[in-house]
C-alpha cells in the first residue's frame, strides 16, 4: 500500500486557502499528520476520504488516481471523523452492523462474528445494546474507531481521535491503533497532539498553514531540534522577559525563581545544560524557528 | 458487492431508525386509532354499520387508505425532509458517506427505507381492513382491491411526496420553511384545486374515481393509469434529482452523467402522460361543446317521430352490433323534411342506411346522423340502419353544464366512475341517454317522452341474464327477443350475470335483479314471503289512490347496476336513466341508498322495538323493513340530501331520488302534446307529484318561487332564449314550474279543489297518453301571465297582510278553533293565496284529501327535512283592489299557519304566522269557512305615521371602517363568494354570519310586499345601519324601531339573554342611544322614546355593537303625536 499526494491544493468557496500545493509519500504503516489548529489536516483528510474535491493536484492510492477510482478506495477506507459524537437513533452493535453491510460484510453470520470481536477489542462489547448517543465520549470514539477499521479496510483516516479523552482512553486508543498497524494498512492520524504520535507513528508529516513543513520519520523530526533545547534556571523578575524571548516548554518554580525548559538556537543569554529533545520540543522548535523559513 | 446491497443496507438501517422516531410512532398510533375507531363505528354492529359503501367490494380497503393517504402524505413530507437535514446535523453521517455506494444507491435506499415503514403502515391498516372486513355486516370483499389500493392510492403518492420533498429540502435547505411550504402544497390542492383541469392535481387521488365495481372493476383505467402512474413516475424523476443535488462527491463521474439523464427522461415521460391526458379531455370538453352548440339550433320540435322500432344487436366483448328498422312518420297533417336527423352514440359507426330498400348517404358526426332522403314528400318511411362499435359516454348529457356533468359520482365519500354506458365482456347497460338506438334528434328529446313500439333482439353470452322492457320471448341461448305490447318511452338493455327474485302479485311480477354471487337482501326477508304479496298489495293500492293513477306495465323490476352508473337529472322533468319503464336502476350493493343498508335498518328496528317494549318476531320485523325501504326509497320522489350535495331548493335538480316509482307511473306513460317547451308537461308532473309529495319551504334559503319572482323582477324576454342562456341563478323550468304552478292553483281556486282534481284524473284515465295542450288551456286561462305566449312580462298580484287572530270558542259543546287572517290584494291582477295550517285536526271540510307525503314506511321518509304535512290546506282566489278575511274553523289547537303567494310581488312568497296564544273568542264572533270580502280597507301605515325599511330610500349602512384583521379579509372573501351567487338577498347565515350587512329575505321580517331585512355579525360599533325619513311637520314623535323576535339569529340559544341592540335617536334637542332589550318572541315595534322634530331629516341609528351574535335592521317609525 502506498499514497502519493501530488501537489494538492484546496481553496474553499471564501477563497480561504486552506491547502496549498501538498506533496506527500505514504507507506504501509501509521502515519501522523501533525499541526496545530486550522493547519489544514482535516481538509486534507477528508480530500483522502472522499468528502471533499480538492482544487487541484492530485491523489494517487496504491497508483489509482483517486478522482477517479472513488469506488475503489471507498471500497478499501476507514474513516473517523474529528466529530463523532452526534448519531441516528440505532444501538451500539446496529451501528457496528451498518458500517459492517456498508463496508461489504454480506453475510449475517460473518457480520457478527466481526462485529462481536470488533466490540470485544474495542471494549464495548457489555454496552452492545446502548444506544450509541447514550455513550460516553470516550466510547463513542472507540465505537467510531471500531467502525473505521471494521471489514478490514485498507486504508484507515483518523482526524483528531485523542482530542478530548482521559489519559486512560487515549493510551487505550493508540494500543487500538498500534495494534492494526502491524497489517499491511496505512493509518492516516491527524492529531495536534504531539504524544499520539511519537508514541505510534512511524512516519509523520507536520503541515502548517496548509503546507508541509516536516516529512520524515518521528526520529528525524526530533534531530532537528537536538542541541536547541536547554534546560536553565530564572528568577522571578527575569521570567517574564524570558516568556517573550523563547518559547519556554515547561515552568517547575524553585526556591529563589524557575526551573524552565525552552528551545533555542544558542544560549548567548543565558546558563543553560542542553537536554534530549522529544517530539513535542521538536514540534515547538518547528513552528517557531524553521515555519517562518517556508516561503509563503 | 451487488448493485442492490447498498441500497438494501441503507433501507434497512433508515427504516430502524424511523421505527424508533416518536414522532412517526404516536402518528402511526394515533391514525391506527382513529382508522379503527371509526371503522367499528361505521361498519360493525359495535357501531350502527350505517356506512353503506361497506357493502361495495373493495370499499373498506378503499376509504381506509383513501384516510390514511392523506394523513401519510403530511408525515412522509416531515419525515423525508428530516432525513437530509438529519444528514446535515449529524457528524455519523460522513462516516456513511465515504462508504462504497453511489449516491443513487444512498438516496434510493433512503427512500426505500421510508417507503417500507409506510408500506408497513398500511400493511397494519389492510389488516385491520381485512379484520373488519370479517365482521362487518354485509361488507363487500374483493381480494384484488386489497392488492391494488396500495399501488394506486398509496405508492403514487408517497412516492411523489418524498421525491417532492426531497428536492425542495435541497433547495431550500430548511426542514421547517419546507414542511411549511409542501403543507401549503397539500392544502392547495385538497381544497383548492381539488379534482380540477381533469384531475391533474390530486396526486393524493383523493378526487380520482377509484372504486371498485364487483361487476366491472375500476371504471376509468386510463385516467388511473395515467393520473396515478405520472405521479410515480415524477415521483421517482424527483427522487434521481435528488441523487444529482446530493452533498456527497459521487461515486463515479461516468455513472453521474448517465443519471442526469433519467430525470430528464422521466419528467418527459411524465409531461407526455399528463399532456396527452389533457388533449384528451380538453378535445372531448370541444367536442362536447359543439355538440352542445349543434343542439341549440335544432328544432325544438323535428316535426315527424318514429313510431316502431326493430332492433337487433349483437354484444361481443366491448362492443355492439346493431341492426335496426325503424318506422317513421311526419307529424299529422305534414310531409317529411328532405333531410331526417337522429341523435346516435358517436362510438358506434354507421354502415349502411337505407330507406325503404334503397341505400343512402348521411353524414354522421358527434352525436348526430343526418340522412339526406331526396324522396318525394311522404308521410312515412322505413329506415334501416346498420351499425357498430363501442358507444362511449365521452359526450353523454352535452346539453347540461360543465359543473353537472363533471360532479363526481360520490358514493359517501369515496368516489366512483361517472358512466352512463356499459359495454363490457360480460356486462351490457345501455339506455336511451347513451343513445343505442336512434333518436329523433330535435330539442325536446329528452324533455319530453315521444312514444313508440318496438321489437328487440338481443344476442350475447349465454352467462348473462338479458333484461329489457317489454315481453320476453322464446328465450333463447344466448338470445333474448322482447316486444313492446303496449307503447314505451324508452328502451333500456341490461345484460349481467344476474339471479331474479320474484313474485308475483295480482296482475305485476315483481322481481329484484341482483349479482349472482352477492345476495345482500334475501337473508333479511327469510320468513316475509307469504306475507310479501299483501305487503306488496297494499303499498300499491295506497300509492295509487294517493296519485291517482294505476301501474301501467306487467313487470317492476330493481335491477342492480354497477356502482359506476351515473345518471344526472334535467330540470324539464324529474326523471332520470335509473328509472326505466319497467324497471329502476339501484347501484352496486345498494350502496348511496340509505335504506338499502339492511344491516344498520335491521338494527335499528330492533331497536326500536327494545324502546318502546315490543316483542316482535322475526316476520313483523323484516315486514316493517321492507315496508321502511320501500317507502322511503322508491315512494318518496326526495332523496334526503348528502354532506356533498348543493344547495338548492326547489325543482332544482339534487333533492329528487332517482329512485322514485312516480317516473313508472307518470313520465314514461303520459305527456301534453306542446309545441314549444314542455310548459303544460312541467305543470301538469309538478301537479301530478304534489299530491304525493308535499314541498315545504326550508328556513334560511330562498325557495325557487321567490327566486322565480326575483329573477321576473329583473329580466324581460323570449323564454326559449333565456332558455339557453348560461349561468342563470335559476334555471328556465323553475320559473315556467313557478308560472305553471300559479296557473293550477289559480284554476283550483276557480273551479274548485276537488273539481280541478276529478278534472285532471278524467284527463289521465282517457286511453291517449297524449293529451292535447288545448284542454288545459281551457281550464288554466283568464290570466295574463299566460306562458305560451313565451313572453315573460307579468303582471302581478300582491298581498299586504293585516291583523290575524286565533280564538277558542263554543260550538255546542264542542270546544273549536277559528283562525281569521285579513288580507288585502293592492296589486295590478287577481291573485291566489294558499293557506296552510299545521297541527290541529281539520274541522270544516271533511273527507280523506290527497297530497302531502307518500305511504312512508315505518319511520317515515322525510326525518331531517322538517317536512310536515299540513292539517288543513286551501287555496283562496283574492281579487284586486279588494279586502278580504280568511276564516278557518278547526277541532284541535293549531300551532302554525303558513301561506304561500305564489307568483305575487310578495317575497318571501311563504309567509309564517305562528299561532301560539289562543283568546276566548269575544261575543259575536263571525266564524265561518272561506272567504269574504270585508270593507275596512288594511293598512300597514297609518296617516299619521313614516316608516322607513330596509328597502326604503333613506336606508343606508355603514359597514366596518378601513382597518381589517385577518378574520375579516377571510370572511368578506367568504362575501364575495356570496355575492358571486348574483341574486340580490342571500342565503341567511346564523352559523357564519356576514361580516358586512347583508340583504335576506325572511318571511318574520317588516315589509310590505318584500319582507326583508339586512343583517350581519355583530361587530364593534363602527358598523351601522341609518333609517333616515323625511318629516314634514315639525312636532312631537313617537319614534319605534322593529326589533326581530330574540329567536332569530340566536344560533343554538348561545345569545345571552340580557342582550340589547344600540339604537341613537337624532332629535332636536342632540342624539340620544337607547339600549333596547332584544327578548321578545316575536318581532315587534318597540317604543325609542317620545321627541321633538323639526320638519326635515330625522334619523334613527342602529350599531352593530351587541352581545348577540348577529345584529338585524329591519326598520323604523316615527308616529306623530
Amino acid at each position: 500500500m502506498n499514497i502519493s499526494i501530488q501537489n494538492l491544493s484546496k481553496v474553499y468557496n471564501n477563497n480561504f486557502q486552506a491547502l496549498h500545493k501538498v506533496s506527500l509519500d505514504i507507506e504501509t504503516g501509521m502515519f501522523g499528520l501533525l499541526g496545530p489548529n486550522g493547519a489544514g489536516k482535516s481538509t486534507l483528510m477528508k480530500i483522502l476520504v472522499t468528502l471533499l474535491q480538492p482544487s487541484g493536484g492530485k491523489v494517487l492510492v496504491n497508483g489509482v488516481d483517486l478522482s477517479k477510482s472513488r469506488k475503489e478506495v471507498r471500497s478499501i477506507l476507514g474513516y473517523l471523523p474529528q466529530d463523532f459524537r452526534f448519531f441516528a437513533k440505532l444501538k451500539t452493535y446496529e451501528f457496528l452492523d451498518y458500517a459492517a453491510s456498508l463496508a461489504g460484510i454480506k453475510s449475517r453470520r460473518e457480520r457478527r462474528n466481526e462485529i462481536e470481536k470488533m466490540l470485544e477489542k474495542v471494549g464495548l462489547f457489555e454496552v452492545r445494546n446502548r444506544y450509541a448517543s447514550k455513550l460516553s465520549g470516550g466510547m463513542k470514539r472507540r465505537l467510531g474507531i471500531a467502525q473505521a477499521i471494521i471489514g478490514e479496510p485498507k486504508l484507515v483516516v483518523v482526524d483528531e481521535p485523542t482530542t478530548g479523552l482521559d489519559p486512560e482512553e487515549r493510551i487505550r486508543f493508540r494500543n487500538i491503533l498500534a495494534d492494526l498497524s502491524q497489517k499491511d494498512v496505512i493509518i492516516i492520524l491527524s492529531t495536534h497532539i504531539v504524544g499520539d504520535i511519537s508514541s505510534t507513528c512511524n512516519q509523520m508529516a507536520l503541515l502548517n498553514q496548509g503546507e508541509i513543513g516536516f516529512h520524515g520519520n518521528p526520529d528525524e523530526f526530533i534531530n532537528l531540534s537536538r542541541g536547541k533545547v536547554w534546560k536553565t534556571e530564572v528568577g522571578f523578575d527575569q521570567m517574564q522577559e524570558f516568556n517573550q524571548k523563547y518559547p519556554v516548554i515547561s515552568t517547575i518554580p524553585v526556591a529563589n525563581g524557575y526551573e524552565v525548559e525552552l528551545i533555542s538556537p544558542h544560549n548567548s543569554d543565558f546558563k543553560g545544560v542542553q537536554i534530549e529533545p522529544n517530539l513535542e520540543h521538536a514540534y515547538v522548535y518547528f513552528m517557531e524557528y524553521e515555519s517562518s523559513k517556508i516561503p509563503q | 458487492m451487488t448493485f442492490t446491497n447498498p441500497i438494501f443496507t441503507v433501507a434497512r438501517f433508515e427504516m430502524k431508525t424511523l421505527l424508533r422516531s416518536w414522532f412517526f410512532r404516536i402518528f402511526a398510533a394515533l391514525v391506527i386509532i382513529i382508522l379503527v375507531f371509526m371503522n367499528l363505528l361505521m361498519s360493525t354492529e359495535l357501531g350502527r354499520t350505517g356506512w353503506g359503501a361497506r357493502m361495495l367490494a373493495g370499499g373498506l380497503p378503499y376509504l381506509n387508505l383513501w384516510m390514511l393517504n392523506v394523513a401519510q402524505s403530511i408525515i412522509a413530507i416531515f419525515l423525508s425532509s428530516d432525513f437530509l437535514s438529519r444528514d446535515k446535523k449529524l457528524d455519523t453521517t460522513e462516516v456513511i458517506y465515504v462508504r462504497s455506494m453511489s449516491n443513487f444507491q444512498y438516496v434510493f435506499g433512503k427512500s426505500l427505507g421510508i417507503l417500507l415503514v409506510f408500506g408497513l403502515l398500511n400493511l397494519v391498516v389492510l389488516f385491520f381492513t381485512f379484520v373488519i372486513n370479517l365482521i362487518s355486516p354485509d361488507a363487500g370483499f374483493s381480494a384484488i382491491t386489497y392488492l391494488a389500493y396500495p399501488f394506486i392510492i398509496s405508492i403514487p403518492t408517497l412516492t411523489f411526496v418524498l421525491g417532492l420533498s426531497f428536492l425542495v429540502m435541497q433547495l431550500v435547505r430548511n426542514q421547517a420553511v419546507t414542511f411549511i411550504l409542501l403543507l401549503g402544497y397539500i392544502a392547495t390542492v385538497l381544497f383548492y384545486l381539488q379534482g380540477n383541469h381533469y384531475g391533474v392535481w390530486d396526486y393524493l387521488g383523493f378526487y380520482t374515481p377509484m372504486a371498485f365495481s364487483s361487476y366491472i372493476g375500476f371504471d376509468n383505467i386510463q385516467q388511473l393509469f395515467i393520473i396515478r402512474g405520472g405521479y410515480f413516475v415524477i415521483g421517482v424523476a424527483l427522487m434521481l434529482l435528488t441523487v444529482v443535488k446530493l452533498p456527497r462527491i459521487t461515486q463515479s463521474d461516468k455513472g453521474f452523467r448517465l443519471l442526469v439523464f433519467a430525470p430528464v427522461t422521466l419528467i418527459f415521460v411524465f409531461i407526455s402522460m399528463f399532456s396527452y391526458h389533457i388533449w384528451h379531455q380538453v378535445s372531448i370538453d370541444r367536442q362536447v361543446s359543439e355538440m352542445n352548440e349543434k343542439e341549440k339550433q335544432l328544432p325544438i320540435k323535428a316535426g315527424y317521430q318514429i313510431s316502431h322500432y326493430q332492433i337487433d344487436i349483437t354484444h361481443q366483448g366491448n362492443e355492439i352490433k346493431g341492426s335496426i328498422e325503424t318506422t317513421i312518420k311526419a307529424n299529422v297533417g305534414t310531409t317529411l323534411p328532405e333531410d331526417l336527423k337522429f341523435y346516435l352514440n358517436n362510438g358506434l359507426k354507421v354502415n349502411k342506411v337505407e330507406l325503404d330498400g334503397v341505400a343512402l348517404n348521411y353524414h354522421q358526426y358527434l352525436n348526430l346522423i343526418e340522412i339526406t332522403t331526396d324522396k318525394k314528400p311522404s308521410a312515412g318511411v322505413n329506415l334501416r340502419m346498420e351499425y357498430e362499435g363501442n358507444p362511449n359516454d365521452q359526450l353523454a348529457y352535452f346539453d347540461l353544464g360543465e359543473e353537472e356533468r363533471k360532479e363526481l359520482n360520490r358514493v359517501d365519500p369515496l368516489i366512483a366512475g361517472n358512466k352512463n354506458v356499459i359495454v363490457r365482456p360480460n356486462y351490457l347497460l345501455l339506455t336511451k341517454e347513451s343513445m343505442w338506438y336512434p333518436i329523433v334528434a330535435e330539442r325536446n328529446a329528452f324533455r319530453l317522452p315521444q312514444f313508440f313500439t318496438f321489437d328487440l333482439k338481443v344476442t350475447t353470452s349465454e352467462n348473462l341474464t338479458v333484461l329489457a322492457q317489454g315481453d320476453k320471448q322464446n328465450p333463447d341461448k344466448g338470445q333474448s327477443k322482447f316486444r313492446s305490447l303496449q307503447p314505451y318511452a324508452k328502451i333500456s338493455v341490461v345484460a349481467a350475470p344476474y339471479i331474479q327474485k320474484s313474485v308475483q302479485v295480482d296482475s305485476v311480477e315483481y322481481s329484484i335483479y341482483l349479482k349472482e354471487d352477492n345476495d345482500f337482501i334475501g337473508k333479511y326477508f327469510k320468513n316475509l314471503p307469504d306475507t310479501l304479496p299483501v305487503l306488496i298489495r297494499e303499498l300499491k293500492n295506497d300509492y295509487e289512490r294517493k296519485l291517482g293513477l294505476t301501474y301501467p306495465y306487467k313487470r317492476l323490476s330493481i335491477v342492480e347496476v354497477p356502482i359506476h352508473f351515473k345518471s344526472l337529472f334535467r330540470s324539464w322533468a324529474l326523471t332520470n336513466e335509473n328509472s326505466q319503464p319497467e324497471m329502476i336502476f339501484v347501484p352496486e350493493s345498494g350502496v348511496g341508498i340509505n335504506d338499502l343498508n339492511l344491516a344498520r335498518i335491521s338494527l335499528t328496528e330492533e331497536r326500536n322495538a327494545k324502546k318502546n317494549n315490543e316483542e316482535i318476531i322475526p316476520k313483523e320485523k323484516e315486514a316493517r323493513i321492507f315496508l321502511r325501504v320501500v317507502g322511503n326509497t322508491f315512494a318518496q320522489p326526495v332523496s334526503r340530501r348528502g354532506y356533498f350535495s348543493r344547495n338548492n331548493v326547489g325543482r332544482t335538480i339534487d333533492g329528487w331520488s332517482p329512485y322514485s316509482l312516480f317516473p313508472l307511473f307518470y313520465n314514461y306513460s303520459y305527456a301534453v302534446k306542446e309545441e314549444g317547451l314542455p310548459f303544460y308537461n312541467m305543470c301538469l308532473e309538478s301537479f301530478m307529484l304534489s299530491r304525493i309529495h308535499s314541498t315545504n319551504p326550508r328556513m334560511g334559503r330562498m325557495s325557487s318561487n321567490d327566486k322565480s319572482i326575483l329573477f321576473l323582477r329583473n329580466h324581460t324576454g323570449d323564454i326559449v332564449e333565456l332558455t339557453d342562456k348560461e349561468n342563470l341563478d335559476i334555471s328556465i323550468a323553475d320559473i315556467i314550474v313557478t308560472i305553471g304552478n300559479n296557473q293550477f292553483a289559480t284554476a283550483q281556486a276557480r273551479i274548485g279543489y276537488d273539481a280541478f282534481n276529478d278534472y285532471v284524473d278524467s284527463l289521465l284515465s282517457v286511453n291517449d297518453r297524449i293529451i292535447d295542450s288545448k284542454v288545459f288551456n281551457e281550464v288554466v286561462k283568464g290570466n295574463s301571465s299566460n306562458i305560451s305566449d313565451n313572453e315573460v312580462e307579468l303582471k302581478l298580484p300582491s298581498f299586504i297582510f293585516g291583523n290575524y287572530d286565533v280564538y277558542e270558542f263554543k260550538d255546542g259543546n264542542r270546544k273549536r278553533f277559528f283562525i281569521g287572517l285579513n288580507l288585502m290584494n293592492d296589486g295590478e291582477e287577481d291573485g291566489i293565496v294558499k293557506v296552510s295550517v299545521y297541527g290541529g285536526g281539520r274541522g270544516g271540510r271533511s273527507g280523506e284529501r290527497r297530497g302531502g307525503g307518500g305511504p312512508g314506511g315505518q319511520g317515515g321518509g322525510n326525518r331531517g327535512r322538517g317536512n310536515m304535512t299540513p292539517t288543513y290546506e286551501d287555496i283562496f282566489l283574492v281579487e284586486k283592489d279588494k279586502s278580504n278575511r280568511i276564516g278557518i274553523v278547526l277541532d284541535k289547537p293549531p300551532r302554525m299557519m303558513s301561506v304561500h303567494t305564489y307568483l305575487s310581488k310578495n317575497v318571501p312568497s311563504d309567509i309564517r304566522f305562528p299561532l301560539a296564544d289562543f283568546s276566548e273568542a269575544p261575543k259575536g264572533l263571525e266564524t265561518f269557512m272561506g272567504i269574504k270580502e270585508v270593507s275596512e280597507e288594511i293598512k300597514l301605515v297609518e296617516d299619521n305615521e313614516i316608516v322607513v325599511d330596509n328597502e326604503s330610500e333613506g336606508f343606508s349602512v355603514v359597514n366596518t371602517s378601513g382597518r381589517k384583521t385577518l378574520k375579516e379579509i377571510i370572511l368578506s372573501s367568504k362575501d364575495k363568494e356570496n355575492e358571486d351567487d348574483d341574486s340580490e338577498y342571500k342565503n341567511l347565515s346564523f352559523f357564519r354570519p356576514a361580516s358586512r350587512w347583508t340583504p335576506v329575505l325572511n318571511s318574520l321580517a317588516y315589509g310590505k310586499h318584500v319582507k326583508s331585512m339586512v343583517y350581519k355579525k355583530a361587530g364593534d360599533g363602527s358598523g351601522k345601519a341609518k333609517f333616515s325619513a323625511e318629516l314634514k311637520i315639525s312636532g312631537r314623535y313617537n319614534v319605534y324601531a322593529m326589533v326581530p323576535s330574540q329567536r332569530l339569529g340566536n344560533f343554538r340559544n348561545q345569545d345571552p339573554e340580557d342582550a340589547t341592540y344600540s339604537f341613537s335617536v337624532y332629535h332636536d334637542d342632540g342624539k340620544e342611544v337607547i339600549e333596547v332589550p332584544v327578548d321578545n318572541d316575536r318581532s315587534d315595534w318597540v317604543l325609542l322614546g317620545e321627541y321633538y322634530f323639526s320638519e326635515g331629516e330625522a334619523i334613527v341609528e342602529l350599531s352593530d355593537q351587541t352581545t348577540k351574535n348577529v345584529v338585524i335592521a329591519d326598520a323604523a317609525k316615527w308616529v306623530k303625536l
